[in-house]
Order: C-alpha cells, then structure tokens, then sequence
C-alpha cells in the first residue's frame, strides 16, 4: 500500500551546543508519502534535529540524506532546493503585505525582469490555491487573517517554494479546535492527493494518534522510540517520552507532615495567549510534605506555579499561604510570607544572564542587614564571601563568582538558580523541573536537597516532566490534563505505568458524558 | 636691578615704537560672527558678503559659526576678540553676550549688525531703515497685485522685523489705498516648510504677491509662490536668482556693504565711533530694491521700475516720510 | 590576556578591559584618519593637533570652557545613563531639559529680591519637578499600557520644544530691549559664579560634581542601583525576585529626566540668564552618544565628557588658529561612534566563531570514537 522510499534519513547525526547535548547519535529513517510525527518534551531534541534538516544548524557529527542525497552544506536555501519547507511556530510573514505577496515573497514574478508583477502573484496564488485546496483569498493582508489562516499562509508559502517534504513545528499550539481540525483536513489532503511527506513536531498525543502513520519519541536528545501508531496508544507514548528506566533511589524521609501550608481553591489563569490554562485547580500541601505534579507539558502546570507565585494573574479562586490569601499581592510581598521558587525557565525567569554569579546568588538578599548598611550601602565584600560560600556548598563549577552567570553550562546556572532558593529559610517552595539538563550528580544531590527541606517540615510543591523524579520523592502526587486535576494519589498507592491513563485524558473521556466541567 | 630695569624700559620702548610703526601700514583684521550656519541665502551670507569685500582689499579675516549653539555665543566673541581687531555680530542672539563680553575687552572694536545697542565705548551699532526699502517693494506689490490683496510672512512677531512691515503696507497704500495686506508670523527663521506653510495660506487668503521677511525660512514662501504660480518678494540680499520666474523683486539691505564700510572708514580716517548707532538707510545707498540681472525676466515693467526710481528720490530727499517702529 | 577573552564571553554588557581596549584602539584609528585628512587638504596633523589640543586646554578660558562642555556631556550622558540602568531608553532628555530650564527661568524671574540662598533651591526643586514629571509621563506609559518608550519620549521631545518656544514667543516674553525671543532675566543676585572669568565654566560644575558623584554611588554601590540594573538586564527575573520592577522604572526615569532638567537649569543660571528658544542644541542626543559608547557607566562617561569636549572646543580653536575645518572634528567623532557600534558585532562574530570551533573540538575529542565504536 505505501511506498517504502525514503524521503529522509538521518545517520547518527549528533548536535552539540554550548554545554548541552541536543541531539545525541540519531538515525531515523523517513518514509516517503507519510505523516510522520515526532513527540517528546520541551528539550528533548526534536526541534534541533528537524532544524538541522531545514539547515539552521549544521550537525556536530552525522549525517542527512534527502531522498538520498547527502546534504553537504546546510543552509534553509539549501534545504528549499532540495524540497524541504518548514513552518515554525512563529510565523515568518509581513503582516502589512497580502496573502499573495508574502507567499511569492523573494520570489516575486518581475516584468520585464524588474517590475513586481502584481496580477502574475495573484493568478499563481490562485492556481496554488485551487491545486492544493487551501482556501485563503490572495488579495487579503495578512494582519486581518486569523492564526489559523496565516498557518495556511505559511504552508502555501513553503509550496510555492516547491517543497514535498514539509516539517510543521507546534503547529496546533496557537490554534483553535476548530482551526486544528482543518488543518488536519488539509495535511491529510496533501499527504494522499499530492504524495507529500509530513513531519508533525508535536508533544500532543492525541494529534499524533489521530493523524501519523509513524511516531518517533526523543527523549534527552536520543531516539528512544519509533512504532507504526497503529501498535501503540498514547499511554504507552506518554511513559517513553518521560522515561521509566532510571532504578528510583531512596532518600530517607523523616517526620510526619504537619498544619496546612498552602491551599489552592478553584484557581483559573490564563496562558500567555489569553487562553484558559487551569481550569478551576484546587489541592493543599501541609508542611513536611512533597506535592507532586505529573503531567505532560503544556497541560497548565507552569501557569499553575506561575499564579502561586505572583507572576501570572488569577482570573479565578483563591490561594492561602500559611493562611494569608495572597490574590493581587505583589511576588515580593508573597516571598515575604515564607515562599521560595525554583521556575522552570532558569535564562528567562531564574537569573540574570548578564549579571555576575555573586549578583544573581545574592538577589532577594540585598537589603538585608548583613549585606547593606542601613538597606541602601552595598556591602560588596560581604556579598562576595556569602557568594563564594554558596558557590563550594553547591558545586557550582565555572569560572567563579565574578563571571556572568550567562557564561555557565545549563546544570550549573540551574545549581545557581537552586542555591540560592534554598538558602532561603522558606516554609513553602515552589520548585518546577529542578534537575532538567543537570548531570545525574547533581540532580542527586539536588534531589536530596528537596527532600531535606521537606524533612525540615517545609511544604514541596514540585512539578516536572520527569515521572521518576515525581514518584521518587513525592508524598502525594496529582496528575494534571488540560488545566485540569484528572486524579490525586499518595505515595505508592499507584504505578508509574498506570499514571499515564491519569496524563492523557483518558479518565476524562471515559466519564466525560457524566460530568460536563471538573 | 637698576641697569636691568632700564634696560627693559628702553627694550619694551622699542617694541612700541616698531609696533606703532607697523600698525600704520597694516590692516585692522575683522571676525564675522554668526548666531546660525552660513548659507542661508539672506542676512548671514549677505554680512560675510561684506567680510569678502574686505578680504579683496586685504584684510585678514574669518568667519565663525555658533550653529545655534546658545553656549558658543560669548564664547566666540571672546575667541574672535583675543585674534581679530574687528569682531562683526551678526544675529539678535548677540545683544546679551555683548554686554557681557564687550566692556571686559576694550581693545577690540565690536560691529553688532540690526540691533540699536548703545551705551558700550566699543560697540558700534548699524541698524537699517529697511522700513524705507519695504515701503519700495509694498509699492510695486500693489502695482502688480490683481486681487487687491497682497501678503507677507515675518520670520518673528517683534521690531525689527515690524520695521518691515510698516514700510511695506504704508508703500502698498500709497499705490492703491484699497489694497489689503495680510501678514503672518513663522516664528522661526530655519525651517522653509514653516515658510511654505504660511505663504500657502495667505495666497489662499486671495493675496498674489509676498513678501518674505524670514532668513531661510523664507525659502519656503518662494516654493510656495512657483507651486501657485503666484509672486514673491526676497529681503535682505537680492534673491531673484533663487526663483527668477517668480520673485519680482528683492529689498535689499546691504548689510554686507555696510560692515565694509565701517571698516574702511576706520581705516582712512581712524573713526570708530562706539557706543552710537549708524542708521543705514536709502540715502547711504544701503538700502535698494533689486531685480536681478538682466538675463532673468522680468515681471515689473519699466515704467514702474522708473516711478520706484522716483520714490526713491522723495525718499531720500525727505519728500517721503516713511512710519518706522524704531 | 586571559581577561581580554574572558571579557568577550557573551553576556558580558560591563565596561571590561577588553572594551576599554578596542576603544583606545577606536579613538586612535580616529585620530589618525583625521591626520590623514588633515595631510590631504594640505595641512600639517601635528599642527592641527597641537592646536587643538592647545586650543582646549591651553589657557585658563578654554580649559574652563572645556570643562563647561564637560559638564553638559557627563551630565545628560549620566541622565541617559539612569535610565539605562534600569532599561529604559530615554530619547527624551531634550524636552526635560527645555522644561527644566524653562521652570528654573519662570521661579528666578518671577521671585526677584529674595535671598539668592532661597530661591536657587527652589528653582532646583521647579527643574526637577518639572523635568522629573515630564520623564514620568513616558514612563507610566510604558509600565502601565506597555507603550514602547522610545517613541513617546521622541514625540514629547517636539512637544515641550514647542511649548517653551511659544512661552517665550508669546505669554512670557520679555519686554527687555534687544532680546527677540526669551523670557525676562532672572535676579543677577541667583546667577552662578564664574569659576574662571570670561569661560563658560560656573558654578554649575560645581553642582555637577556632586550630581556625578551622587549618580556613580546609587548606580554602582546602593542596594537601589543593584535593583535598577537586575530590572534592566532582566525585568522578568527582577520581578521573580521579588523587585518592584515598576517602582523601579519609573524612579529611574523621573531621575533621568531631573538630571536633564537639571542641565536645563544650568544653562539658564550659569549662562544665559533668561530662558532662550536656543537654550540647548541638542546636547542631550550628545550625552547620550558618550553614555552609548561607554556602556553607560559613570565613571566612563565623566571622562568620554572630557574628552569629547576637548574635541568640541578645541575643533573650533582649530579651525580659528590653523583654519582646519572644524567639521573635521565632527567627522573624527563620528568615526569613533562608528567603530565602537561595528565593535560589538565584530566581537559577537569572533565570539560566535571560537565558541563553534570549540564544541566542534570537544564532540570530535569524544563523540566521533564512540560512534566509530558502536558501528
């Protein structure tokens, strides 16, 4: 039934950045005429390796072949030639142009070999229009179409460029259900009438089911994964993206927990977009006690810290740190009631890249009396010893507490990040993917860390893409779908495979009739 | 001590002497200031106009730039002091920084140009009876206006250049009593699209002809005029030559010929009279109303170029008594 | 050396040693090409150096000139510098300065016959006021509507222009003989001392001194300057950090624009003594270029003021004594600006570059076997 060709193979093709391993000694083989989808969580390698096939990146080590050909020089013009479009996430169009003009876009039909022949564009927009069954008018501009249209946009753009093989990264991310189901319409449409060759980068699992013939899952830079869709379900998916190989280690919990430290009643926020993030979430976590969230990413668990920690506006509910309810404070006012928070994003949220490593160890800090003399005079000295001590405590390893901490690898600015966080006698810590891109050293010793200050009778709430590091130090754990809570569980009362129903939706679906919200 | 005190007394002795000597043969030398930049076609280019004059019968002498910068004022003064004899001041802007400057520097012999400073030993004051040249040009522009309206844009709402203005609307009424003259005020010399905007709406107001009284500015009333197809006046320096098709005439005010004049007249007889004001008008021949040169065309007609000519002459014979708002 | 390549990691925004050095580098390649232009039109570079040099600092008159345009420079550079601190790109320094001087003009010439002791401060407090506020405007636009600062700062720049243009056009012009434009003159009791007669140098500089001295110590050692520079560099981190970032912003920005209304004042008490349309010609945009190049650090600015002020006035000796045009001058300045803006690229690409050979290095060092092995 379906052509074995190739259309894409990648052999032991490795990518290394500054610091981090992105892509780690793949080979993948792409078959000509299918929809091909790529799964795994932020980090995973995915997008680096569809970029390094549409020449943004030119492989550490390794090789690509288009339809096999070797790609010898990576550049996107090379990439364009050799029939490879891509469609990123953001969108690369002129808002003030039409849809025809940003589609034949550099490569614009002249007259007399000089002049923009504005009819020629429009007709062969049209003609593309008709042949592919994309409707968008080509006289529109862009700026009035939708998302969901200027995807289309983008898509028409890449086959003009004569692209057959074409990679969507996130494509569903900014669109509406209803926009989702027409492009799915339309990639099905291309792949059986035109034989074209789809690469669906995506971390939603029910896309992936619904429109692949293949899947491929990345985890830590490597292939760990590649089925016919048709044998596998998204549980199974789910497990191979967030891994269950690592043997769980034992930390020594002590004590019992104790009063309620943090209380979440009906809280709602929205995503960066606007869009509704969590739906009506509400939990609590007593002190001495780990909260984990379970949850594949993009399910509301960053917005969800994010409202608790002050940065992201509640739209609904309430929460209670050590009583005091915290709606409309300020996240320095809510640091003020005894809560320290390791964020997710340690370049864009957890330091100051340009700042040196004693500046970003000492943030939080700096009025305080052993570092300011009457909370105005710096006490540099001071601030540079405390720096220097926190810098041996915590291993960190680069070229000291003077250098920007923009010059450390990935592990180190997270150790810097969790340094100075733990130092704070906090009674509540709000601690999102701790270990991402640590080594597995200093992910230990991080996690005994967490663990410490639990022990310690501080309230964890912890959540992280890595089912392990959940289950391993959790006393509770709560999985999260769509903004939602889908289930609560203690410690061991619940195996790691079985969560995955709880991720996925699947116990949704199936009570879905019964209970309209949750 | 006693011999090497002589000795000294007689050395600086000699060197008077030769000093005195040589200040007989040698020319004053003369620094022309300007508040703004050269090359506005008009008041500043006009006074370095005068500088060249000079240069030609060998004087030494420069011309220093302030670029409107306020703080470059005082001290280009004293910089021109400390190296020329005569320090030329051209521009308004100059009235403080003379009283400043002028008294602690009594060895240098200030010209301030347009303004009436009086009172200071070494400040030597020419202002211009351009009342008298307006009154010229108001003539010619009701003589050639056909909607009985004729207009003017004023680079400033204030008495130098209401001096103008006077002149101009007494000259318009004494062609045609009838005449309306309509005038308005850019409150900037620099900025031509000011000028233009102004000039736009006075000929659409009904007015044919323009009078421009606005340094660079004024430029603007010129583009204006050739975009109508309507008539405009130059000032100052004769600017025919920038629109022949459409600027009629030109009110000269020979600032220029004027420094030139009070330098050379330093030089023959050793007269500088500071602390007075010279009114250059007509009848010094400082005053005039240009057309151009004979290969631009012409739109006044010679007969009414001779009844100027003869307006002239009532002028300078006191026969005209042109209104002055000094 | 080891410093020089540490100080290109990326990230680094300090005035670091490697900085400092390709600047040398930048004004003497300036310098030079201004040689050879001077060599081209047929006039001696010693000469014209030597004059320029003497020019500025070669009496008591031109070094307190030089000084005077100093303090201009370092002052409104150090107002562009504030704000820059805390992330903020005030374009609109001009304006605050025309206010400044305008509201100084208004209260000196307003309140005559009072103690000169009395009435300065307070017309200090009416330049800060006036310039601070006027800063504040952008600024609360910016931190409660998101609206991009450079923009409004650009567009309110024309706005106080104009309205002190009218003001002293029109409702507060003098009635003084002579002066075209500009309101009455202030009580001669409030204008500054002359440091040195005939200079331009009063006591403004004095004043300077202490703004300088005040701005080095809250951008460099107060717990307040840590805060602004964090929010500058990252807002969003900041703000995690528990930082009023908004607070923060708009204190940065009424601080910048005081400075400039500062200058203003400045200008009015030390030397003109009446508010003038012509009060400033663009020194702010002049400040800010010297904060520019010196990444916006005081101390650096304080000394790039010097130097660009020696340029400045000793130019226009230049051209007096030696007749060198003095827009040579000009040229060699912009030439400087131009190699210290090509400077960050240029370290951008060597950086980019050495960094790529090295991971390529290390993954050839340890990956490539590997593979070799498996296969």
């Amino acid at each position: 039934m379906r052509e074995q060709q190739s259309a894409v193979r990648f052999t032991r093709v490795s990518m290394q950045f500054s610091g981090v391993l992105a892509n780690d000694n793949v080979t993948l083989d792409i078959h000509s005429g299918e929809v091909f989808a790529l799964v795994g969580e932020n980090g995973a390698g995915k997008s680096t390796l569809m970029n390094i096939l549409y020449g943004l990146h030119t492989p550490t080590a390794g090789d690509v072949y288009v339809r096999g050909k070797r790609v010898e020089r990576y550049s996107p013009a090379g990439a364009i030639t050799m029939g490879v479009g891509m469609v990123h996430q953001h969108f690369m169009l002129v808002p003030s142009f039409t849809v025809a003009q940003n589609i034949v876009l550099s490569r614009e039909p002249k007259r007399r070999g000089l002049l923009y022949d504005f009819k020629k564009a429009e007709e062969t927009v049209h003609a593309l229009v008709n042949e592919y069954g994309l409707s968008v008018d080509p006289g529109a501009r862009v700026s009035q179409l939708g998302l969901g249209l200027q995807q289309r946009v983008e898509i028409l753009k890449t086959l003009h460029r004569g692209a057959d093989i074409l990679i969507l990264d996130e494509p569903t991310a900014v669109l509406t259900p209803q926009e989702t189901d027409d492009l799915f319409a339309v990639i099905r449409r291309i792949v059986q009438e035109k034989g074209m060759t789809v690469i669906l980068i995506t971390h939603k699992l029910y896309e992936v089911m619904a429109l692949s013939d293949r899947v491929g899952v990345m985890r830590g830079g490597r292939l760990v994964g590649l089925e016919e869709t048709k044998n596998v379900n998204e549980r199974m998916l789910a497990s191979m993206m967030t891994g269950s190989e690592m043997p769980p280690g034992q930390f020594a919990r002590e004590g019992s927990a104790g009063d309620t430290a943090v209380e979440v009643l009906g809280l709602q926020t929205l995503n960066d977009r606007g869009l509704p993030a969590v739906k009506g979430v509400s939990f609590s976590i007593r002190r001495g006690e780990i909260l984990g969230v379970a949850g594949i990413e993009g399910n509301g668990q960053s917005e969800l810290v994010e409202a608790i920690a002050g940065l992201r506006p509640l739209r609904g509910g309430e929460v209670r740190i050590r009583g005091q309810r915290i709606n409309g404070l300020l996240p320095g006012e809510i640091r003020g009631l005894g809560l320290a928070h390791v964020p997710e994003d340690r370049r864009l949220t957890g330091a100051s890249l340009q700042a040196d490593v004693t500046d970003n160890l000492l943030a939080g800090r700096q009025r305080e009396k052993r570092f300011a003399v009457g909370r105005i005079h710096r006490k540099r000295g001071a601030a540079r010893q405390y720096a220097e001590k926190l810098f041996r405590a915590f291993d960190i390893r680069g070229a000291g507490v003077d250098a920007p901490a923009g010059s450390l690898s990935g592990g180190n600015l997270q150790k810097v990040v969790v340094a100075r966080e733990f130092s704070f006698d906090a009674p509540v810590f709000l601690i999102s993917q701790p270990t991402r891109g640590v080594d597995i050293g200093a992910a230990r010793s991080i996690h005994q860390s967490i663990v410490d200050k639990r022990n310690a009778g501080a309230a964890v709430l912890l959540v992280s893409a890595d089912l392990d590091e959940v289950f391993q130090l959790s006393d509770r754990i709560i999985t999260m779908y769509e903004g939602r809570i889908t289930g609560e569980f203690t410690a061991g009362s619940i195996e790691k495979a079985e969560i995955g129903y709880y991720m996925t939706g699947d116990r949704i679906a199936r009570h879905h009739s019964g209970e309209e919200a949750l | 001590m006693k011999k090497t005190m002589s000795l000294l007394l007689a050395f600086s002795l000699a060197l008077a002497l030769m000093s005195f000597a040589g200040a007989e043969e040698a020319l004053p030398s003369v620094a022309v200031v300007v508040a703004g930049g050269l090359g506005d076609r008009s008041f500043y280019d006009s006074a370095s106009g005068g500088l060249e004059l000079l240069k030609a019968e060998g004087v030494k002498g420069t011309v220093i730039e302030c670029k409107n910068d306020a703080s470059l004022f005082e001290q280009s003064l004293i910089a021109a002091a400390e190296s020329f004899d005569f320090v030329v001041a051209v521009g308004w802007e100059f009235w403080e920084p003379l009283e400043t400057v002028a008294p602690e520097l009594p060895d240098t012999k200030f010209i301030f140009v347009d303004n009436e400073l009086t009172g200071i030993d070494n400040i030597y004051a020419i202002t211009y009876a351009e009342n008298e040249g307006s009154f010229l040009v108001g003539y010619i522009a009701a003589k050639l206006s056909e909607t009985g309206v004729i207009g003017a844009v004023g680079g400033e709402d204030n008495t130098t250049i209401n001096n103008f203005m006077v002149g101009y609307k007494q000259g318009a009424a004494y062609a045609n009593p009838d005449i309306r003259v309509e005038i308005s005020y850019t409150a900037d010399y620099e900025d031509p699209a000011k000028g233009k905007e102004h000039a736009l709406a006075l000929y659409d107001k009904g007015a044919d002809v323009i009078f421009q009284v606005a340094g660079k500015t004024g430029e603007g009333v010129f583009e204006a005029a050739k975009e109508k197809g309507k008539y405009a006046i130059g000032v100052d320096s004769d600017q025919k030559y920038i629109a022949p098709d459409v600027i009629v005439c030109s009110m000269i005010k020979e600032v220029g010929l004027s420094v030139y004049d009070a330098v050379t007249r330093y030089v023959e007889d050793g007269s500088f009279p500071g602390g007075t004001v010279w009114n250059a008008n007509m009848k010094s021949g400082l005053i005039s109303v240009g057309f151009g040169d004979e290969t631009m065309p012409q739109q006044v007609s010679q007969a009414l170029i001779a009844e100027v000519k003869a307006l002239t002459e009532m002028i300078v014979s006191g026969e005209i008594v042109v209104e002055t708002t000094r | 050396m080891m410093r020089l390549l540490r100080s290109l990691l990326p990230g680094r925004r300090k005035l670091g040693f490697a900085y400092l050095f390709s600047l040398a580098i930048s004004v003497a390649l300036a310098l030079l090409l201004g040689a050879l232009m001077m060599r081209l039109t047929g006039y001696s570079p010693v000469e014209g150096y030597a004059a320029l040099v003497k020019g500025a600092f070669g009496t008591r008159r031109a070094l307190g000139n030089t000084l005077a345009k100093a303090v201009t420079l370092s002052m409104t550079g150090l107002a562009m510098a504030v704000a820059a601190q805390a992330g903020i790109f005030n374009v609109g320094g001009e304006g605050q300065l025309f206010l400044g001087g305008m509201a100084a003009a208004i209260v000196g010439s307003q309140l005559t016959g009072w103690p000169a002791a009395v009435a300065v401060p307070l017309a200090f407090v009416a330049a800060i006021t006036a310039g601070g506020l006027y800063a504040l405007l952008p600024g609360v636009l910016k931190v409660r509507l998101k609206v991009n600062e450079v923009i409004t700062t650009i567009m309110l720049n024309s706005v106080a222009i104009y309205l002190c243009a009218y003001l002293a056009n029109g409702p507060l012009r003098t009635a003084d003989k002579g002066i075209a434009a500009g309101t009455n003159a202030i009580d001669p009791a409030y204008v500054f001392p002359r440091l040195i007669p005939l200079s331009n140098l009063t006591a403004s500089a004095v004043y300077a001194a202490v703004l300088a001295l005040l701005c080095w110590y809250v951008m460099k050692r107060s717990t307040i300057g840590y805060e602004m520079k964090l929010t500058g560099q990252n807002p969003r981190f900041a703000r995690y950090m528990g930082m009023k970032t908004d607070r923060l912003i708009l204190w940065s920005m009424a601080a910048s624009g005081a400075l400039c209304g500062i200058v203003g004042l400045f200008e009015v008490y030390g030397l003109h003594r009446r508010f003038i349309p012509s009060l400033s010609n663009e020194f702010y945009f002049d400040g800010m270029l010297v904060a520019m190049i010196m990444r916006y650090d005081p101390v650096g600015i304080v000394l790039m003021s010097v130097f660009f002020a020696m340029l400045k006035i000793g130019g226009t000796a230049m051209e007096l004594g030696v007749g060198i045009s003095s827009e040579l001058i000009l040229i060699v300045q912009s030439i400087i600006i131009f190699f210290m803006a090509a400077q960050s690229g240029l370290a951008r690409i060597v950086r980019e570059r050495r960094g790529r050979r090295a991971a390529r290095r290390r993954i050839e060092g340890k990956n490539v076997p590997q593979g070799e092995a498996t296969s």
